[in-house]
C-alpha cells in the first residue's frame, strides 16, 4: 500500500495546522490499510518533516509551527512501535545517536525503528548526547555498530573528533553516518575514514539490513565497504 | 461617513479589557489598581483592583515613594521588564502611559523570549517522554517475548508430567477399590494419601495448562446466548453435591430477570465453580453460599456470598495473583493450588468483564464478577498476557483458593 498524494496533503495540511487528532487517524487509517512502515517512514513523515522544515527555513512559517509539527510526529511513531517491536531478533545491536547540541533527532530515531524492524536492538540514545554519555552507552550495550544522525550542516565540523575520539576508543566499531546534514553540507572528508560507512537514506539503510551487507560490516570487525 | 470617536474608544477599550490578550491595569494617581483587564486578572490568579499596584511587584516596592517609579517608567521608552508571580509568563514587558493628574495606563506586551524558550523546553521534554514511551514499548516487547517463552516451557513441562501422575492417580484408585482386603491399615493410609497428593498435582497441572494457554492468548472463547436462570440453577446443583460433604448449603437468592448472556458457558461455569468451591471451603460447617445474579445497568452482576472468616485487608490487593499466599488458614483437609482466582480474573477479562472481591456485610466474602450484556468480541489486546498482569491488585482484584 502506498499513499496516495491527496490523502498526504490532507496529513500534511493538519500537521502543519497543528491538528493532532487528524493526523493521528490517517496515520491508524494507513496502519490499518497494511502500509509497510517503511513507507509511512518515508513517504509521510520523513517527506512533511522535510517540508515543515523548508518552510521554515524560508520563512513561510514560525518556529513554534515548527515545534508542534515535529512533537506531533514524535507522538504518532509510537503508533507503530506495537508493529516494529514484534520482529523476532536477530542478536545483532545498533546504537542511534546524535552528537551534542544536534536537536533534531527524529531522523535518528526512525533510523533506530528501521534496525528493530529487521531484528535488530536499536538502542536511542536521544538529541544532543554528549560523546562522553555516548561512551559510556557504547560500553554499556556493547553494539554491533554504532550510527550517528547529523540534521544541522554546521555541526560537521565537529564529527572529524568524534570520529578520532571513537576510534581510538573503538577501533573495530563500524560507525554509520546518516542525516540531513550530508545532503546540504560538506561531510566528504569523513567517508574516506576506514570503519565508516555513510548512509545516504533510510531505503538505502534498508536495503543495507535486507542484504545482509551490514552484518558483514559488523563481522569483519569495521573493515571499510 | 465619519465614525464617532468616542463611540471608537469606548469599544476598544472594552475589547482591550475584557477580550484580548493584553496585560492593561488603569491606575489612579497614588498608583491604586482601578481595573484590569481579563488576561491580567487570569495572570495574578488573583483580583488586584482596589490594592496599591506596590503590593503586586517586587520590583515597584523598592521604591520609597511607589510614584517615583511610575514616573520613572513613563520616562523609559522601552519600558520594563516586571514580574507577575508564578503563573506563566512570570514577566511581563510593560510601558507606563501617563495620565497627567489622573493616573497611569500601564500595558504590557508579550515577552516573547520566556514564550519562546517555554516552547523549546516543552518541545525538549516532549522529545524526551515520546524516547521514554520509545524504550517502555521495547523493554515491554522483551518482556512479554519471555513471558510467552516461560508459558511455553511451563505447558510442555505441565503437558509432559499430567501423564506419568495420571497412572499415579488411576492406579493407587484402582488398588484402593480393588485391594482393600490385601492392605493393612498403614498401607491403606498410605495408598491414600499418594491418590490424594497425585489428584491434587493433576488439578495443579491442568491450572497450569490453562493459565499458560490464557498468558500466550489462547484463551479461545466460543460465545452463546446464555439463559442465566437455567444456568446458574445447573451449576448450584452440581455444586450442592460437593457443599454436602462439607455440610454446606447452596442457595440461589436472587436471578434477575435477564436477555440470554452472551459468554464462553464453560468458562464461565469454570469460573462460578472456582468461586463456589472457595466459598464452600471457607464456611462453617451448617452455614450457607448464596449465589445471586442482578441486573446494572448494561451488565450482569454475579455474587458469590460466603459466612467464613473473610479476607483480610492487607491480603485483598494480592487476591487474583497467581501463587500468592494470604494469611487466612486453609480449613482443614481442604487443598489449593493457587491459581484458580487467577484463571477466573483471566476469564473474566477476555469477556471484558471485571472480577472483584467485597467483604459480606455481617461478616464473610463476597466474590463479585460483572458481565456485559451486550455482545461483545474481545478484542486481541484484551488478552495481552501484560495488560491481564497489570489488571492485577488493588481493592477490586480477588485469588483463587484463597
Amino acid at each position: 500500500m502506498t499513499v496516495r498524494e491527496e490523502d498526504y496533503q490532507s496529513y500534511f495540511e493538519a500537521l502543519r495546522a497543528g491538528r493532532k487528532g487528524e493526523c493521528y487517524g490517517w496515520v491508524q487509517t494507513w496502519l490499518a490499510g497494511d502500509m509497510a512502515v517503511r513507507e509511512l517512514y518515508l513517504a509521510v513523515f520523513q517527506r512533511s518533516l522535510y517540508e515543515i522544515g523548508y518552510l521554515w527555513e524560508t520563512n513561510r512559517i514560525s518556529v513554534a509551527v515548527e515545534h508542534i509539527a515535529t512533537a506531533i510526529t514524535e507522538n504518532l511513531l509510537s503508533l507503530v512501535y506495537p508493529r516494529i517491536f514484534g520482529a523476532d531478533h536477530c542478536g545483532c545491536k545498533a546504537v542511534i545517536s546524535c552528537l551534542a547540541r544536534e536537536y533534531h533527532q527524529l531522523g535518528g530515531k526512525m533510523v533506530a525503528d528501521i534496525f528493530e524492524l529487521h531484528g535488530w536492538d536499536g538502542y536511542f540514545l536521544g538529541a544532543n548526547t554528549p560523546l562522553s554519555q555516548l561512551c559510556s552507552i557504547v560500553e554499556e550495550k556493547d553494539p554491533d555498530l554504532l550510527a550517528l544522525s547529523v540534521s544541522v550542516a554546521a555541526h560537521l565540523k565537529e564529527l572529524d573528533g568524534v570520529l578520532a575520539h571513537l576510534r581510538e576508543r573503538y577501533p573495530s566499531l563500524p560507525v554509520l553516518l546518516g542525516g540531513r546534514a550530508f545532503q546540504v553540507g560538506e561531510g566528504s572528508s569523513v567517508f574516506n575514514q576506514p570503519g565508516v560507512l555513510y548512509v545516504d537514506s533510510l531505503t538505502t539503510l534498508e536495503d543495507m539490513l535486507e542484504g545482509g551487507s551490514l552484518s558483514e560490516l559488523c563481522q569483519s570487525g569495521g573493515g571499510r565497504i | 461617513m465619519t465614525l464617532d470617536d468616542s463611540l471608537v474608544r469606548e469599544k476598544l477599550l472594552q475589547f482591550l479589557l475584557n477580550e484580548g490578550a493584553l496585560y492593561v491595569l488603569l491606575l489612579d494617581n497614588q498608583g491604586t489598581v482601578l481595573d484590569a483587564s481579563r488576561y491580567a486578572l487570569e495572570l495574578y490568579g488573583e483580583d488586584p483592583r482596589g490594592r496599591p499596584f506596590s503590593e503586586m511587584t517586587p520590583d515597584f516596592s523598592r521604591h520609597d515613594d511607589p510614584r517615583d517609579f511610575l514616573k520613572d517608567l513613563a520616562r523609559a521608552p522601552q519600558g520594563l521588564t516586571i514580574s507577575c508571580g508564578e503563573n506563566l509568563p512570570q514577566t511581563v514587558q510593560v510601558r507606563l502611559l501617563d495620565l497627567g493628574d489622573q493616573g497611569w495606563i500601564l500595558l504590557g506586551e508579550f515577552p516573547v523570549e520566556e514564550l519562546v524558550n517555554l516552547q523549546e523546553s516543552l518541545t525538549s521534554l516532549n522529545a524526551e517522554a515520546a524516547n521514554l514511551n520509545r524504550e517502555l514499548y521495547k523493554k515491554n516487547a522483551e518482556l512479554k517475548k519471555l513471558n510467552d517463552l516461560k508459558n511455553q516451557f511451563v505447558g510442555m513441562a505441565a503437558h509432559d508430567l499430567r501423564n506419568p501422575i495420571s497412572a499415579i492417580f488411576s492406579l493407587s484408585s484402582f488398588l484402593l477399590d480393588n485391594s482393600v482386603d490385601a492392605l493393612n491399615q498403614d498401607q491403606y493410609e498410605l495408598l491414600d494419601m499418594i491418590k490424594a497428593s497425585s489428584n491434587f498435582m493433576l488439578r495443579l497441572l491442568d491450572d497450569l495448562l490453562t493459565l499458560a494457554r490464557i498468558e500466550m492468548g489462547k484463551l479461545n472463547l466460543d460465545i452463546e446466548p446464555v439463559e442465566v436462570p437455567q444456568f446458574l440453577r445447573k451449576i448450584v446443583r452440581v455444586n450442592q453435591i460437593l457443599a454436602d460433604q462439607r455440610e454446606v448449603a447452596l442457595r440461589l437468592v436472587a436471578c434477575d430477570e435477564l436477555p440470554p448472556l452472551a459468554c464462553d458457558p464453560l468458562k464461565i461455569e469454570q469460573v462460578l465453580n472456582n468461586l463456589i468451591s472457595n466459598a464452600v471451603k471457607f464456611s462453617p460447617r451448617g452455614e450457607t453460599v448464596d449465589i445471586a445474579a442482578l441486573r446494572g445497568a448494561d451488565q450482569v452482576v454475579f455474587t458469590v456470598s460466603d459466612r467464613g472468616p473473610g479476607v483480610p485487608e492487607k491480603d485483598r490487593s494480592k487476591l487474583f495473583k497467581a501463587f500468592s499466599k494470604i494469611s487466612v488458614q486453609l480449613p482443614e483437609n481442604a487443598t489449593s493450588t493457587g491459581l484458580g482466582l487467577s484463571i477466573a480474573q483471566k476469564i473474566v477479562l477476555g469477556h471484558l468483564g471485571t472480577i472483584w472481591y467485597e467483604p459480606r456485610h455481617g461478616g464473610g466474602s463476597s466474590f463479585c464478577f460483572s458481565l456485559p450484556l451486550t455482545p461483545v468480541i474481545p478484542p486481541k489486546d484484551s488478552l495481552d498476557p501484560i495488560l491481564l498482569q497489570g489488571e492485577q491488585g488493588g481493592e477490586s482484584s480477588p485469588s483463587d483458593d484463597r
